[in-house]
Parts: structure tokens; sequence; C-alpha cells
């Protein structure tokens, strides 16, 4: 097989990685400001995407079946992001013959309209959140009839991932926030309809790894708990969920299977779940495609899930029976980006002059970056994700801490301290984060002002290391010129 | 002397001195320090009054990007023009090319005449004899035999009769 990833950064390379594994060819695709991430580099085959903007390169569909044309390519990975739920893009594959690695057109737009997605889960018999679609203010009756109360989330049906959301917190900014919510939907999505939601707080997120056959057949691959998010974007991840009994993670688990099984779902894909504190859990969304956290899981079950990805795409059989699939200690993600948690994590850029990874049979370090390379905006924030895996939670946290102690990063500013801070925290470890962790424990999450000795160390080590640097600097300048031919 | 900007304040620093123990001055803080042999490129070792510590250097234009303990750190170098305070002290004779001493011929309290022999070093494989630019009495040697030197460090003083 000749897949073509529709991808960059790392999880590029980490597809590239398990299809060379399998023997199997892999084809990049790459805007010229990638030119020296990894995975251009890792890929049998790179080929260069033209767009003015960096980002819309990975979005032109026409220029990477062009691609794919040229390259003989078989198949088509398409990642996270960018293209990997377009149904349009999925629907080129199926018209070029090219296996596409996924689900079907038809599930990815279900899922993808959050309102067709409510009532295919409601259809399963997936517990919903309370919600009713209202165009405006005056319906405001039906709201009261459909048992919702202030409070409310507005959301738009094309959204997701946390993104077209409003809250309203009273009719007297209901008609208001409706009209502001279709407006930034039409902006955003090109589709202006939205729908109200029950606002509930001191939610967990929970989400369920499942693959299906496209034949009705599913399977789950265990829970994960990604509570720890800022503005509805994930920072760290783990499996399994903590504190959460069997009793209630089976019923989970079962009931994002029968969703899977309801829709003839191929192929990877995850079900978002909000769990309440009184242990109530609802559907959210379905994302139909492998999710940035999908490590922690390979690590408990042992499993290659891209390989499953493409086993379950080439065969259209799922490769092994529920029972198969056993789980092993405790595993987590810290999603480490080039932000600045000083600067309400503005995003940094620069080059980046060194990177060291942490080394460890337990430790895992997706990187999508290489040192010298120059970071730039055009792109999320994401430089790697540093995944851990012991035998239980406690362990786990530690040995979490003291990788990203040992991660180096220099040229750019990192959130690695931050998430050092956030697994330090008594709370976190001590107790199941909910989804507003951050913003409750914002002001002891901040950045520790520095003592005077622990500065003048600094200060002494800037100098002397500088020049040790300038040093060894000058040495590889002479070595490398050397080197030239 | 190089003055740094770090969380929003500048200070000076400067090695002052270099033997028998290295000395750095912070603001007029001194430290004994003691630079650590280190494995690893771009990491370095340091004893700072007995403490050691380890962590990592790197540099990209005036910016010093520094870990240790835990925490990543950008530090502005701002180098201070020669004349400004740092680096000779009036007096001294210092390397001009970076290298090692190999034997010292004076003593401290000789009184040496310009053009004698006061010490031997190698730099780029080559033997320099590093003789007196003027008379005058040989001060304190900062070196031992064997030990390198930076470009630019001082070697030893010689005072003016």
């Amino acid at each position: 097989m000749r897949i073509l990833i529709a991808n960059r950064g790392e999880i590029a390379s980490r597809i590239i990685r398990t299809v060379k594994r399998l023997g199997m060819y892999a084809i990049a695709v790459y805007h010229g400001e990638d030119r020296n991430a990894p995975f251009v580099a890792e890929a049998d085959d790179a080929l260069e995407l033209h767009a003015d903007l960096p980002s819309a390169a990975y979005l032109d569909i026409a220029q990477i079946f062009c691609i794919a044309n040229r390259t003989s390519a078989t198949a088509i990975h398409p990642g996270y992001g960018f293209l990997a739920e377009n149904p349009e893009f999925a629907r080129s594959a199926q018209a070029s013959d090219l296996l596409f690695i996924g689900p079907s057109p038809e599930v990815m737009e279900v899922m993808g309209d959050k309102i067709r997605a409510r009532l295919a889960a409601e259809k399963a018999g997936l517990p919903l959140v309370p919600s009713v679609s209202i165009k405006n203010a005056s319906e405001a009756t039906q709201l009261h009839a459909s048992g919702l109360a202030f409070p409310l989330l507005i959301k738009a049906a094309a959204g997701g991932g946390g993104r077209g959301m409003r809250l309203v917190r009273g009719e007297y900014e209901l008609q208001d926030q409706l009209d502001a919510a279709s407006r930034e939907a039409v902006r955003y999505f090109q589709d202006g309809r939205v729908y109200l939601e029950r606002y509930l707080e001191d939610v967990r997120h929970i989400e369920v790894q499942v693959f299906g056959d496209g034949k009705g057949g599913a399977l789950h691959l265990g829970e994960r708990d990604c509570s720890i998010q800022r503005n509805y974007q994930k920072l760290i991840e783990e499996t399994p969920a903590p504190g959460i009994d069997d009793t209630l993670r089976e019923e989970i688990c079962l009931a994002a299977l029968r969703l899977v099984r309801q829709t003839n779902y191929a192929g990877a894909g995850t079900i978002e779940f909000m769990l309440a504190p009184d242990g109530q859990y609802y559907f959210l969304e379905m994302n139909t495609r492998l999710q940035v956290e999908h490590p922690v899981t390979e690590c408990v079950t042992g499993l290659d899930l891209v390989e499953l990805q493409i086993e379950v795409a080439q065969s259209g059989r799922l490769p092994m029976t529920q029972n198969k699939i056993t789980f092993s200690g405790h595993a987590l993600e810290a999603r480490i980006c080039a932000e600045d948690p000083d600067r309400n994590f503005l995003p940094s850029t620069g080059r980046l002059i060194r990177q060291v990874v942490p080394q460890g049979e337990r430790i895992r370090f997706d990187s999508g970056v290489r040192e010298g390379q120059r970071i730039s905006a055009s792109f999320d924030s994401m430089l790697g994700k540093l995944v851990v895996h012991d035998e239980d939670r406690p362990q786990t946290i530690r040995l979490a801490i003291k990788a990203l102690d040992q991660l180096v990063l220099l040229g750019l500013t990192t959130n690695q301290d931050f998430l050092g801070r956030v697994l330090s925290h008594r709370a976190f470890q001590d107790q199941a984060p909910r989804t507003n962790f951050l913003t409750v424990h914002d002001a002891e999450l901040r950045t520790p002002s520095m003592g005077a000795k622990e500065r003048d160390h600094l200060l002494i080590a800037a100098l002397l290391g500088a020049r040790d640097a300038i040093r060894l600097a000058e040495v590889s300048a002479v070595l490398r010129a050397r080197l030239i031919p | 002397m190089t003055e740094f900007s770090l969380d929003g304040r500048r200070s000076k620093v400067r090695i002052s001195r270099y033997a028998p123990n290295m000395e750095v001055s912070v603001d007029g803080q001194v430290y004994r320090v003691e630079p650590l042999p280190s494995q690893v490129p771009g990491s370095f070792r340091l004893s700072v009054e007995g403490e050691e510590m380890q962590g990592w250097c790197g540099i990209k234009g005036a910016s010093v990007y520094l870990r240790l303990n835990g925490r990543t750190h950008e530090l502005v170098k701002h180098e201070l023009r020669p004349g400004e305070g740092r680096g000779a002290q009036e007096g001294e004779i210092c390397a001009e090319l970076p290298g090692n001493l190999l034997s010292i011929h004076c003593s401290p309290g000789d009184k040496v005449r310009a053009g004698d022999l006061l010490m031997i070093t190698e730099s780029m494989k080559m033997e320099v004899r590093v003789l007196a630019d003027r008379d005058g009495e040989v001060g304190e040697i900062f070196l031992e035999t064997g030990q390198s030197f930076d470009q630019g460090e001082p070697l030893m003083r010689l005072a003016n009769l």
C-alpha cells in the first residue's frame, strides 16, 4: 500500500512511523514552511503543496489528489484536524478509487452536524443533555417545555470541539446571544443553525475510543479522561478515568458501542461524554477520526491504533474480538505547546535551538519538531506530546513530572513548566479533575516568582553557560565548514 | 562584564577571579563557582558555593535560554563595551587565543624586563611564548600548568614598577 498522509507535524510523523513499520510506502505532503519539519524527511516521498496561507495548503483537496495521482498513492490517511472529518474529501477519495482510512462520508456528515449527531445518539439510546432548537427568543416558552432553565449554552449545529458556543444567563439576553451565535456560526462554519442545551457545570470530559467495521461490528478500547482543558482545548489526558467505578465505565463504553453499531461506523472514532457530579453521563459529540490523545489508549492496550485503522480499512473487518482487548496500568499525555502561560497563553514563535527528549521505557515523546526548526504562528501551537505509562495513577503522575523536568526545549516559550505545575497540584493528584480545573486553580498555577539566590544562580549559569554555548557554536561552525565538500 | 535582563530586571555579572578559585560577581555579590565537567554538549554543570547544579543553555542572538531546576528561562544579554568595565584589569596579561598553560617561568614578586619569558602556552596546536611587554613586577598568576583558558582571559598580573 502506498499511503498518502494528508497532514503535518507530530501526527504525520506518527502515522508515517506505523506505515513504514508495516512495510508500506509513506507519502507526505507539506507546505514550504514545513520543509524542515521531521515528517517531511521521515516519509518515503514528500511533495510540496503550494498556498498563500500555509494552513490552507493542507486543506487543498485538489492539490492533494493531484499529488496522490502523481505518486500512485493507493490510500489516504487524513490524520486529525484539516480534512479528517471533511465528507467531500472522503467522497473524492472514493471517487478516485483511493482507500480512505476513515469512516464513510455519510457518517461524517451526520456527526459533523451536532443536531443530527444528537438524533443518532438518541436513537442509539444514549443519554442526552436536554436541548432544544429555537430560532428566536419568542420561542422561549419551548425552553420550559423541554425542561431547560438558564443558564443555557447556545451551540452551533456545524460547530464542535468547543467552538461556536455561547453562554446565556437569562431571557433578557437570549435574543442578542442567539443572533450573535448565529452570525458567528455563519462566519466560521457557513451554517447559521444553532441549538440550546442545558449548561452543565462541574463536569468531567470522558470519551471512549471505538472501532467499527462498517457493518455493525464494534469494539471499544476503553475510555479517556480529558478534563484538563483551557478554553475547550485539551491539555492533559489520561486513562483510565480516575475514580470511576467499573460499572459506570462499562455502561459508558457499552453506550458508545451502541452508537457505533447503530451508524454502521467504520474505522476509528471517539465518542465524547460529559460526566456530571451526580454520576449521570451525557452524549456530547462523536469525532470521526483518530484523536490527538490516542497514545494513552495505545499504552494501556498495547495496540497500535494507526495499524488498526489501516487493517480495518483494508480488510473491512475488526482484527480482534472485544474479549481479546486487555488494559494494563495507567497512562497520561501532556500536550507541549508553544505558548506563554505568563502572557495568557499567547502563541510563541522562534527557532528551536535545543530539543532534548526524556528517555525511558515508559516514556514516549511524539515530537513534531526538530532542533533548528523555525516555529511560526501559521499552525497549531502544539510542538509534541509527552506520554507516560506506569502501574497506577500516582506513579504515572510522578513519572510525567519527572519526564517534563527532563524535557529540554530552548528557543521559544512553552507551556512545559505550567503542565508540571498542574501535575504537581494536590487537587490534580488527589481528585478527579473537572473541566473547570484550570480556571478554578488559575492563581495557584501561575509561574512562581524567583528568590534572590535562585536568580543569582541563574545569572551565573547564564554567564558561564553562554560562554560554553558560544564556544560550542564556534566549534560546530568550524567543523561544519570543514564538512562542506 | 555582561549585563542580563531577567524577569524585567537587569543585573551585572562577571567573572571576578579565575584562579585559584573562580569567583563570579552578580551585582556585586561574589560567589565561589566551580565549573564541573559535563558529559553532554549543550548541558553544563556548576558548583556555586558548594551547591551543585546541572542545566541546559543555548544562545540565539542576544537571548540566552536556560533550563535549570525544572524551569526554562530566557535572558537577554547586553555585552558592555570594552572599557565600560569588563574583561582585563589594568596590569593584567591576557591570552590572545584560547589555549592551555604549558609552563610557568616566573614567580610572584619577580622583577622582569620587557622581553623576558613569563609563560609558555599552547594554542591551536602551536607553542606560544608569553613575554613581558614591559618592565614590571610579577603579581598573581591566575592559572596552574595544564589549565585551559579562553580568548581574552587574564593569565597573570604584571604590575608596573
